[in-house]
């Protein structure tokens, strides 16, 4: 699949507990009910929180989620009321806050291309074999996202792993959409040619087996 | 398959966590805590608490099945804040997974830069052991710095910095330094197998074969809480400390400091020779899994295991540590 292949999520339409309305109706009632924000937190938190544990593991995932929400609630006078889903706004400011920790994710992506064990996902399996797992593929892979410029890899990483389409990462990086395309595009060729040196059966074998 | 799929296979990796009420709370209780003082006053503030009084109940039942189905699934929910343990209780909490997510955490770790030293405060417990304040070590904070090797530790005593802080004391009687010592010396040779390790370790013990044990796990907890090895040397000790046999997984661990951990917990029964009733355990930060204490203690049977009767024997809780440029440089 690729990235311009990704359909657009529209925004969740929840109605039961979750809250009721799309993300800007939430968001325009926490202006009167400051809490009805949690509806926010609830719907998008998971996502958010997957995307960040992705890219700077479990310790540091729920400090900084939880300042996402705090930093969309105190800014949402910002939001504009015409996108129903808050998820680009959301994205981007978690996105920003990561950037913060940019030399804790590259230490991550390479001690995965070092040992071959992914430290995002050890803590979420019982198994010591199972940690080893890694093929050359993602090795390289790993190697290759820790040399990557930084907004390379954010706009890179809002689609593989936030699920945005390239309009929705223009929207969350506040740069134009073409920008975005050039950012993607660099990145998933440096990518590809780190890919290049591995043996394409380490590919296939990862289809086969991941 | 292309770079982008591979991608996706990283990311599908990660459980999905549900939101529970906890979460739901703590988020809440952040938002009041840095928003309704300044904006909404006290009456808005209760009417945060009121609002919620409602929904929370079908709320709770809806995510609390959440968080069930996940755990049936087989992920882990580790994503729950402060000290609550109790996710790790309803996963069964393994010595194993925690020595998987403490590894982890320490791969995440920098190694200091040359000429780095380590800042660090900290404060002991042990009813024998003479403290830097001359008194028997109950609770004093000492701030050092050290030589990631060990090699060279200051101390900030009477607000100097000072080689030691038993300088006033009469030397004590000439000891044979701890396993810890030889160990790091030789931790260009150490087995890569955390199983190995443990043997190895085991080596330098005394005693009943569970008594061997106990100070293996001491002696790992010393290594931890003194020397600042590579992050995959660090990651191996936390294995090791998971493959020792009796190893348990302590969810209500508290370190000497009071504060709430997670622990690899090893009783070493009572057996002729040995220490009576004697306990170890290496306790780390229940969310960042880094390291936080070693505690050793005597315990009299059917007492509460965190008694203050229990003597304490060489116990020490990390408060804080960092890299830094040099002694006396606070971070």
């Amino acid at each position: 699949m690729t990235a311009e292949g990704r359909a657009a999520t529209g925004p969740p339409q929840v109605t039961d507990g979750a809250g009721t309305g799309d993300d800007a109706a939430v968001i325009a009632r926490s202006w009167d009910e400051p809490d009805y924000f949690a509806v926010l937190f609830r719907r998008h938190a998971p996502d958010i929180r997957r995307y960040v544990t992705r890219r700077l593991g479990v310790g540091a995932a729920e400090d900084l989620v939880a300042e996402t929400f705090l930093l969309a609630f105190q800014q949402r006078d910002r939001y504009d009321p015409d996108r129903p889903d808050a998820r680009p706004w959301l994205y981007g400011i978690a996105t920003h806050l990561i950037g913060r920790h940019r030399r804790s994710e590259v230490r991550l992506y390479r001690a995965l291309a070092r040992t071959g064990l992914d430290p995002v996902l050890a803590p979420f399996t019982d198994q010591v074999d199972a940690r080893v797992s890694a093929t050359g593929a993602r090795r390289q892979l790993a190697t290759a996202l820790a040399g990557l410029p930084a907004p390379h890899r954010d706009a890179l990483l809002l689609v593989a792993w936030g699920d945005l389409t390239y309009e929705q990462v223009a929207s969350a990086l506040g740069v134009p959409v073409g920008t975005v395309r050039s950012r993607v595009s660099r990145a998933r060729s440096k990518l590809r040619q780190a890919l290049g040196s591995t043996d394409p059966s380490a590919l296939q074998e990862e289809a086969d087996h991941g | 398959m292309d770079e982008l799929e591979l991608l996706t296979r990283m990311r599908a990796e990660v459980p999905q966590a549900e939101v529970s009420p906890q979460d739901v709370d703590h988020f809440l209780t952040a938002l009041q805590d840095r928003f309704v003082p300044r904006r909404y006053g006290r009456i808005g503030r209760l009417r945060l608490a009121r609002a919620w009084n409602g929904p929370r109940l079908s709320l709770r039942v809806t995510l609390t099945a959440g968080v069930a189905a996940s755990v049936a699934a087989g992920a882990t929910i580790a994503l729950t804040s402060g000290h609550q343990a109790a996710p790790a209780e309803r996963t069964g909490l393994t010595a194993e997974v925690l020595g998987n997510r403490a590894a982890a955490a320490a791969l995440a770790t920098p190694a200091p830069r040359p000429g780095q030293w380590v800042y660090r405060q900290s404060t002991c417990q042990d009813f024998m052991l003479i403290g830097p304040n001359g008194v028997p070590c109950d609770g004093p904070t000492e701030q050092t710095w050290s030589t990631p090797d060990a090699s060279k530790v200051i101390y900030l005593y009477g607000g100097q910095l000072v080689t030691s802080p038993f300088r006033h004391l009469p030397p004590p009687p000439p000891e044979p330094p701890p396993p810890s010592v030889a160990i790091y010396r030789a931790r260009a040779t150490l087995p890569r197998d955390p199983r190995a390790l443990v043997v190895y370790i085991n080596r330098y013990g005394s005693g009943s074969q569970a008594s061997r044990d106990a100070e293996t796990l001491s002696t790992i907890g010393d290594l931890l809480a003194n020397y600042v090895d590579t992050p995959a040397l660090t990651a191996e000790l936390y294995h090791a400390l998971a493959d020792i046999p009796g190893v348990r997984a302590d969810v209500n661990a508290v370190d000497v400091a009071g504060r709430h951990g997670t622990g690899f917990f090893l009783q070493a029964p009572r057996t002729g020779g040995d220490l009576t009733n004697s306990a170890v355990e290496v306790i780390v930060n229940p969310r960042t899994y880094q390291f936080m204490g070693l505690k050793q203690w005597n315990w009299t049977v059917g007492s509460p295991m965190n008694s203050k009767n229990n003597s304490s024997l060489n116990s020490t809780a990390l408060l804080r540590e960092a890299f830094v440029s040099g002694p006396g440089v606070q971070p």
